[in-house]
């Protein structure tokens, strides 16, 4: 496919790299000279310098052979602008990314049809999801739901003491607890196991665990942890991203402070909150950490404009009693050392974005943040359809060719998860999440029949 | 300032007051037994309107021409002026009828005599036209129909002025209908009702007449007579008080009658604007507007409490309502008489709901009608009434006192203040509704409240000088700075204020305007440098 990026920052970068490794043909338009340059140098793209909402740029990056188009900017209006242009051209995907909803949603009159954008992505969204899914499992490393949020995958690290060390796989299928849970890898000493039945779960180890969302509680309980136990939750910020996380807590917990760096930035966010105690206050000093009773706080969620005061803010909260803390951070360099210093999650609202994208560009794609933890393991969503190989057949059957290299994790049947076993017979309309080792994915996508996104078609 | 604009801009008012007086002056005309035109032009009743009239738009056109031109175009501190100096204007003219027909009936000639009557007559319209009720008549019933209708005229033209200062006026000290009502409703009905607020002041005039002829044929049909109808409307519409009768709303012993009235006091207390947009078929209005609530919360909690008190505890006994400071005491067994008489009104349940209603809604709304005489009520209820004077209607609303949404706001402002205590970092502005008040305002409407308090108690100590007890002192100032009309003890609701000397009585006319114009107003003028 042929595929124009527009805008070249932390979302269009990754988006481009991505895109790329799938074997797509990629134009990049990226307004700053210099960040054009190292763009073309480090990817093999066509890099043009200049604006999205240019025709006469547009058309460099060749849009009339495009079959897709992806507005990344981070100004709404721009992207906008450019689907609007390439529905012209008759691109038949048009995705834009919107920070501000309210483009639209906020009038009735108007639709995504009319800015001729054929997806939108809310970058917006994407990040309060990820926050509430830290809340809801705390201290997990890694959080991500599919499916109308019905089914969710976790990572821990291992505790010596939490119920679920020490135990084997076959042993947790037979503990109420255990039973809806899947285990779909562990990530030992860097390496990564596809467990079998008899693999026993070890301190330190980071296993992926795969459960529906009403299994919640039981699973908690494996790692000695109480659902019920999450009250109060501080924000500390001074971005919109701040505001909607702690409008998007109050809804979950019961207390729900929010520090503002900024005196008129806090006005703000004071006139938007209701039931909302606004502090003002920089996230590094102490006092004012105390006077929210931040040792009463189960969460710490910084998410200001800077990185490093989101950083120190966090690792302040932590030493002052703040349970879990979780830093908003845009910027992919140093999570690994983020994480090594204390802070419990890192949430990269870009890296979500792009990912989001991805999501929607790619079918059967689901995300690569599991790259944070250094794996080689991709996830898919793929659907059986009536004459994929897989259709009617027991997975013990149909699985044989990839066996030891990826993984069914889940099943999804009309809206309900089925754990998988090798009796279990995949049905045409089945929606599967599939773990796979990246050498894996080209035989699994074989597997489900499924195939490139189809190409430019006039009649779309 | 342009003083050319201010002195054109009163001239005009005084030529439509004129105009306005000449249904009084034909109901005089038609009830004066005189037969000869010169018996006619020297009639009591009727020869102070013809002289009122003259007087009015011959002073209203000479000045009008000639200040017309160069009159520029007005600001909001030509508009301070317009108002305070209008009222002011339209009360001495106003009153001319009234000082002809005390001076002529009065049979005092001397300078006494004409001050004492000048001071009567400008009380009695400075009270029509802020809307307050209080009054000087002691037997309203001998006073001829026209007086009568031109002093419940006032109040209702005073109530139209109010309407129209709501939108032009208080906006620019700090709290208006408008305001509060735009940040709070949200949707397509936040618009302004029209562009320009000429628009506006018309559409709310024409949801005032409205409001007027629907309780005029309700108190028609509830056996009133047209005359009687009219007044009452009058009071009720512009949270007056004047009544035809020297038992009020009391006289008709009719309890559809008392009810309508109830309701239109009421209904006279909310915001006009709110008035407008459930008219337009928007009734969503009422239940997001925090100001309404919060006014139907007090109104139904002062209900709960009088009723309850009054069916449970009964009235105090004869003796100790006796105690009570009155200017005319009577003879113990009339007071007795009188005790039980209003003790019976209130021996059923459904008697205590009623005048409790009915009191707590004409003493909320600022309108001051009166069924019962609830100085021998129970203390608390007393006091309770003493303190809903200070509430008032709503912004917007004809009722006065410090407004509904002063006091919700004081409040919150000072539970602001002790959160503040615990969290001093805390960023937290005043909300109603959702939606922050600026800081600028809110110090706005706390200095009000201050000033407020601060010149009832400074007005309370000076009356102290020409009224006997502490209660009448207190309480006559509260009912002319708020509006309201009757207090307690010797400005009682079954006494008046006509014992009061002179100069107390000048103090509680400027009371009536201070209170009528949202204390600011009058109070810039005395700045010298708004004048140059």
């Amino acid at each position: 496919m042929n595929i124009i990026i527009i805008g070249a920052g932390l979302v269009g970068s990754s988006l481009a790299e991505h895109l790329l490794h799938q074997g797509h043909n990629i134009a990049v338009i990226e307004r700053n000279a210099t960040r054009s340059e190292e763009i073309s140098d480090k990817l093999d793209v066509l890099m043009v310098t200049g604006s999205g909402s240019n025709p006469r740029d547009l058309e460099a990056a060749k849009i009339e052979a495009a079959d897709m188009v992806i507005a990344a900017t981070p100004v709404d209006e721009v992207n906008l602008i450019s689907c609007m242009i390439a529905r012209k051209y008759d691109v038949p995907h048009r995705i834009a990314r919107i920070r501000n909803a309210d483009f639209i949603t906020g009038s009735a009159r108007l639709q995504a049809e009319d800015f001729g954008i054929t997806q939108v992505i809310y970058p917006e969204e994407n990040t309060l999801d990820a926050v509430v899914n830290h809340i809801e499992t705390p201290f997990a490393i890694d959080a991500q739901d599919f499916a109308d949020r019905s089914v969710l995958l976790r990572s821990y690290r291992i505790a010596d003491d939490m119920p679920i060390a020490h135990r084997s796989l076959i042993d947790l299928r037979n503990d109420p607890n255990g039973n809806m849970l899947l285990v779909v890898a562990i990530i030992r000493d860097e390496q990564v196991i596809i467990p079998r039945g008899d693999t026993i779960i070890q301190p330190d180890d980071k296993p992926l665990f795969i459960f529906p969302r009403e299994a919640q509680a039981n699973v908690l309980k494996l790692f000695g942890l109480d659902s019920g136990a999450k009250k109060k939750a501080i924000v500390f910020g001074n971005t919109l991203t701040a505001i909607n996380i702690a409008r998007k807590l109050q809804e979950e917990l019961d207390t729900v402070i929010f520090i503002d760096p900024d005196l008129e930035h806090g006005s703000t966010a004071a006139a938007k909150l209701h039931g909302i105690d606004v502090l003002h206050g920089s996230g590094d000093d102490i006092d004012v950490l105390k006077e929210a009773n931040i040792r009463f706080a189960d969460f710490f969620i910084a998410a200001s404009e800077e990185n490093d005061e989101n950083i120190l803010s966090c690792l302040l909260a932590k030493s002052e009693g703040a349970r879990e803390v979780i830093a908003i951070v845009n910027d992919d360099q140093h999570v690994d050392l983020f994480l090594s210093i204390g802070i419990d999650h890192i949430i990269n609202p870009r890296q979500l974005t792009a990912n989001g994208i991805l999501n929607a560009v790619l079918p059967g794609y689901v995300s690569s943040s599991l790259h944070i933890q250094k794996t080689d393991i991709d996830v898919l969503r793929l659907s059986v359809g009536e004459h994929s190989p897989v259709a009617h057949k027991a997975l013990k059957d149909s699985w044989r060719r990839v066996l030891g290299v990826s993984i069914v994790g889940a099943v999804l049947r009309e809206g309900k998860m089925i754990i998988p076993t090798g009796n279990t017979t995949l049905e045409p309309g089945d929606l599967v999440i599939v773990f796979t080792r990246m050498a894996g994915i080209k035989r699994v996508r074989k597997l489900f029949g499924s195939q490139e996104q189809t190409g430019r078609n006039p009649n779309a | 300032m342009h003083k050319r604009t201010v002195l054109y801009g009163v001239a005009r008012l005084l030529q439509v007051m004129g105009l306005a007086m000449l249904p009084a002056a034909v109901i005089a005309w038609f009830d004066t037994s005189e037969s000869t035109t010169m018996g006619m032009l020297f009639d009591p009743e009727f020869s102070g309107f013809w002289i009122a009239i003259l007087a009015s738009v011959l002073f209203g056109t000479v000045f009008a021409t000639m200040f017309k031109k160069n009159s520029t175009t007005q600001t909001v501190r030509e508009g301070f002026a317009i108002v305070t100096l209008g009222w002011a204007v339209l009360a001495l003219f106003g009153s001319i009828p009234f000082f002809i027909y005390f001076l002529e009936t009065g049979g005092d000639s001397s300078l006494y005599g004409i001050i004492h009557a000048f001071t009567n007559g400008v009380f009695e319209i400075m009270s029509g036209f802020t809307t307050t009720g209080s009054t000087i008549l002691t037997d309203i019933e001998s006073v001829p129909r026209g007086l009568l209708f031109w002093r419940s005229l006032t109040h209702w033209l005073g109530g139209m002025g109010i309407v129209t200062l709501a939108l032009v006026i208080f906006p620019a000290l700090g709290v208006s209908g408008y305001h509060m009502f735009k940040g709070e409703v949200p949707g397509p009905t936040t618009e302004r009702l029209q562009p320009r607020l000429a628009q506006t002041a018309s559409i709310l005039w024409g949801v005032y007449a409205l409001l007027s002829l629907a309780e005029t044929l309700l108190l028609l049909l509830g056996g009133m007579d047209w005359f009687d109808a009219l007044c009452h409307t009058f009071g009720t519409m512009a949270t007056g008080g004047f009544s035809t009768k020297n038992l009020s709303i009391g006289h008709f012993q009719s309890d559809f009658i008392h009810w309508v009235v109830t309701i239109f006091m009421f209904l006279a207390g909310i915001n006009f604007l709110l008035h407008y947009n459930v008219l337009r078929g928007n009734p969503r209005v009422l239940k997001v507007d925090r100001e309404f609530r919060f006014y139907l919360g007090v109104i139904i909690t002062g209900v709960v409490i009088a009723t309850v008190i009054l069916s449970v505890e009964g009235l105090p006994s004869v003796d100790y309502s006796r105690t009570h400071y009155r200017h005319d005491p009577v003879p113990y067994e009339d007071f007795a008489a009188h005790v039980h008489a209003e003790e019976e009104k209130v021996e059923s349940l459904y008697g205590s709901f009623r005048e409790a209603a009915f009191q707590v809604v004409a003493i909320t709304t600022t309108t001051g009608f009166g069924t019962v005489d609830f100085d021998v009520w129970p203390t608390t209820i007393r006091l309770m009434l003493v303190v809903l004077m200070f509430f008032g209607g709503c912004a917007g609303s004809t009722g006065g006192g410090m407004k509904m949404i002063r006091i919700l706001i004081n409040i919150k402002a000072a539970w602001r203040e002790i959160i503040k205590m615990a969290r001093p970092r805390i960023i937290r502005p005043v909300k109603v509704g959702g939606v922050p008040i600026e800081e600028v305002r809110v110090g706005n409407i706390v200095s009000f409240f201050i000033l407020f308090l601060g010149l009832t108690i400074l007005s309370s100590i000076l009356m102290t000088f020409f009224v006997p007890d502490l209660v009448t002192a207190f309480t006559s100032v509260v009912a002319c700075i708020a509006n309201i009309g009757p207090g307690l003890a010797g400005v009682g609701s079954v006494e008046n204020f006509n014992w009061i000397p002179i100069p107390g009585k000048w103090i509680l006319i400027f009371n009536m305007l201070l209170g009528r114009l949202e204390i600011f107003t009058v109070l810039v003028l005395f700045r010298a440098s708004i004048w140059r």
